[in-house]
């Protein structure tokens, strides 16, 4: 029989890294579509027009997808975390609700207004419907992250007793939901949306411009994407740094799994790469003697901005069982991998933009299309960290995660509904990236008809 | 500078029956108006190939703000009733995976009959399945939740799954009817109007006659004639051609079956774990906080949708 509470996480980490695909697609184009909204709207340039007509198909499909994906996160709470339900919704229901009713309601009828709408309304009133769009998309993301950052670092609650159960019931709203983590959170999750759009839409537009669409379509579709993500890429990079430190002074013990410490040391060295020492322990993810490439001193002088002398508390000195260290450090190691590849790039494409021949660096071109969706990997292992780097605890320092799963549920039931979910989910990505294929497709038929031409 | 969200109920209002309330009247929302959707998906099966992207293009710019209606109505039941939350969402674990996996069908089949050439058959066959699984499964969520069932399944579950099935059918041929002055659907409204009475009498019977429900009361009674005589205005409406009659009054029986349950289970919230409305609410700020966002957000949210359907109701054009 196969443990439900372990299951149960497994199938809510299936939907949930399922789902954020989406969400970053949508709340990294909004800014990307304001803009062309907003350049459509003022200079009545007709490429903004086609760009702005191109990008909000995606945004739609994206958003339809991104809406029913995201359905099934919201009642997976009730269905798998049917205990942690019960006991946090006097915290986390609210903002929840708020997501909803402020984010949700706004995005999805504007959504339907504009693009529907064009020939009803005017200019004006269109670009304005855009605008709100964009907005909505990221009105929701501070919600759901109010709730996320909440459970890494709970504040402004207090226990109660409700129909005999001891739940928790939030106190301090301000506290409870502009908690420690949120801004660092907020910050860190929407600039890696843009940022991962940013470089999607580079990588998009190099690989037209290679396959001779020479278009002012994608010259002005690469050239935007690029200008943002030349800043986004090393500010994302200098934000991590600093939220890196941040939680290790509110989760300690995350951040000796993501360094996979084990003995609090001082002069603690930075492993780059590091694996088990005896064979045997290969595959344990828990495994204590490590070898690896080291740099002396490193670990402490980034824990502490500068001082090697600096401790580093490591897992042995907390009681709880420590959360599967491997993955968190190698989901680690592989964002910061990321993140330092795209801020050469970055420099690389800052060079050839102030250079002027942005359009005929091929092979700057090359590795932005070759790197077009490491944006996504970033996220992906982002979450990594910052979910299974918490665990065993559910609610940081509060509620353990096998405390939370639903006490009536069997394995064979969680079983067969996550088959299910992968069943649907992996249809549903593949029909996904089939349909934009297509829009693609439709587009560069368009492009190639003789309807536009190359400056 | 929260403090006077602390304490007791604001202004000593009984907040958590209101809260009952505004739960069931967004669930009763969720069902009209999606309803018609659904209702939409139901007639694409039986519609013409020259019918079909018309009668997509009549709920395109709608159904994503629709269903907007059950997830505000689960954060809802989250902040505010989250045992009930809990209890439900668990006890009825395959129903609930099944609405979920219907309402993605639904919701994704229309952009891929859209973009994914040579599918459309494909697509349109999910679509036409989660167009009636989605309100089926719906039904027997709520028929299990007044019928005190402990199992995925039960008798009344099932007949309120067919109910709710052929309320969809008959709101949508009212909804078609009225954007396009077409009438070559209006057998199948009176079809789903017949079934949806029969299945309501017949789900009523039961619990009555097994005792299960406080169904004879007067408030009950009230509301299930009122339903009946609002059925009864639709139909007559939409054989005279009375369009938008026949749509608010087909809108309107769907509204008032959802209320007319939460009638029948008041004041009890989950009478299988016998939790009641006042014991299952939270309490002090968290009750009081999104009361007070709820006073700001509903005018808004009425505002939205007002302008949506304002903007964009009308005659349907042809193709979208």
């Amino acid at each position: 029989m196969v443990d439900p509470v372990f299951l149960s996480r497994l199938q809510f980490a299936f939907t949930v890294l399922v789902h954020i695909l989406f969400p970053v697609v949508s709340m990294g184009l909004a800014p990307f579509l304001a803009y062309f909204i907003w350049k459509d709207y003022r200079t009545g340039d007709e490429v903004y027009r086609r760009l702005t007509d191109f990008w909000i198909k995606v945004f739609a499909v994206t958003f339809a997808v991104g809406t029913v994906s995201g359905i099934v996160l919201e009642f997976e709470f009730g269905m798998v975390f049917a205990e942690f339900s019960r006991a946090m919704g006097g915290v986390i229901g609210g903002p929840l609700a708020f997501e909803g009713m402020m984010a949700f309601m706004l995005e999805s009828t504007f959504l339907g207004i504009f693009l529907f709408g064009r020939e009803r309304i005017s200019r004006f009133q269109h670009f304005v419907v855009g605008i709100v769009v964009a907005f909505g998309s990221w009105l929701s993301a501070f919600w759901i992250l109010v709730v996320n950052s909440w459970m890494q670092t709970p504040r402004g609650y207090e226990t109660v007793t409700r129909a005999g159960n001891r739940v928790f019931t939030v106190t301090d709203p301000m506290a409870a939901y502009l908690n420690p983590r949120f801004p660092w959170m907020f910050v860190h999750m929407q600039s890696a949306a843009v940022l991962t759009i940013a470089l999607l839409l580079s990588g998009v537009s190099a690989y037209h411009l290679r396959k001779g669409y020479d278009n002012r379509f994608w010259r002005t579709c690469l050239k935007t994407s690029v200008v943002v993500f030349i800043f986004a890429a090393p500010f994302q990079f200098i934000h991590g740094d600093s939220y890196a430190r941040h939680v290790i002074s509110t989760q300690p013990r995350k951040f000796a799994a993501m360094e996979a410490v084990w003995k609090t040391q001082d002069y603690a060295p930075e492993y780059l790469i590091a694996f088990p020492r005896h064979l045997h322990e290969i595959l344990n993810p828990r495994a204590r003697h490590l070898v690896g490439i080291r740099v002396p001193d490193l670990g402490s002088i980034l824990a502490s901005g500068g001082d090697p002398a600096a401790t580093i508390r490591g897992l042995n000195s907390f009681e709880t069982n420590p959360p599967p260290v491997a993955l968190v450090f190698w989901s680690f190691r592989l964002m910061i991998a990321i993140a330092g590849w795209l801020v050469l790039l970055a420099v690389w494409s800052a060079y050839k933009l102030v250079k002027g021949n942005l359009f005929e660096a091929r092979r700057l071109q090359f590795f932005l299309m070759l790197s077009s969706v490491l944006g996504f990997v970033a996220v992906e292992t982002g979450w990594f960290v910052a979910e299974v780097g918490r665990q065993p605890w559910m609610v940081y320092g509060v509620m353990k995660t096998y405390e939370g799963v639903s006490t009536n549920l069997g394995g064979m039931e969680i079983a067969a509904t996550f088959v299910g979910f992968i069943v649907l989910y992996l249809c549903l990505l593949a029909v996904y990236f089939y349909v934009l294929y297509r829009m693609f497709l439709g587009l560069q038929e368009s492009q190639t008809d003789g309807k536009e031409v190359g400056e | 500078m929260m403090s006077f969200l602390s304490g007791g109920n604001l202004f000593g209002l009984p907040l958590p029956e209101i809260w009952f309330g505004v739960v069931f009247v967004c669930l009763a929302l969720y069902i009209a108006l999606d309803g018609f959707d659904f209702g939409v998906g139901l007639l694409y099966g039986v519609a013409d190939d020259s019918e079909r992207e018309r009668l997509l293009g009549s709920m395109a710019p709608f159904w994503d703000g629709n269903e907007v209606w059950i997830i505000v109505f689960g954060g809802l039941l989250f902040a505010v009733f989250p045992d009930l939350y809990g209890n439900l969402l668990s006890r009825y674990y395959l129903v609930v995976f099944a609405v979920l996996v219907s309402l993605i069908l639904r919701g994704v089949s229309p952009e891929f009959i859209e973009h994914h050439e040579g599918r459309e058959s494909f697509w349109g066959g999910t679509f036409v399945l989660g167009s009636v699984a989605a309100p089926f499964f719906l039904g027997v969520l709520l028929g299990n939740w007044i019928s005190l069932s402990s199992s995925n399944l039960s008798i009344v579950g099932i007949v309120a799954g067919v109910a709710v099935v052929a309320y969809c059918l008959m709101q949508g041929v009212a909804y078609y009817s009225y954007r396009t002055d077409e009438t070559e659907f209006h057998l199948y409204g009176y079809v789903g109007a017949g079934v949806y009475l029969v299945s309501v009498l017949v789900a009523v019977a039961y619990l009555e006659l097994t005792n299960l429900a406080n169904i004879i009361s007067g408030a009950s009674i009230a509301v299930l004639l009122l339903d009946v005589a609002l059925l009864i205005v639709a139909l007559t409406a939409l054989r005279r051609g009375r369009r938008r009659l026949s749509f608010y009054a087909s809108t309107f029986t769907g509204f008032f079956l959802v209320v007319w349950i939460g009638v029948v289970l008041f004041p009890n919230l989950d009478p299988v774990a016998g939790l009641s409305i006042t014991e299952g609410a939270v309490s002090g700020v968290a009750l009081n906080l999104v009361s007070i966002m709820a006073v700001f957000l509903f005018p808004l949210i009425a505002f939205y949708f007002i302008l949506l359907y304002s903007v964009m109701g009308g005659e349907v054009e042809e193709g979208y």
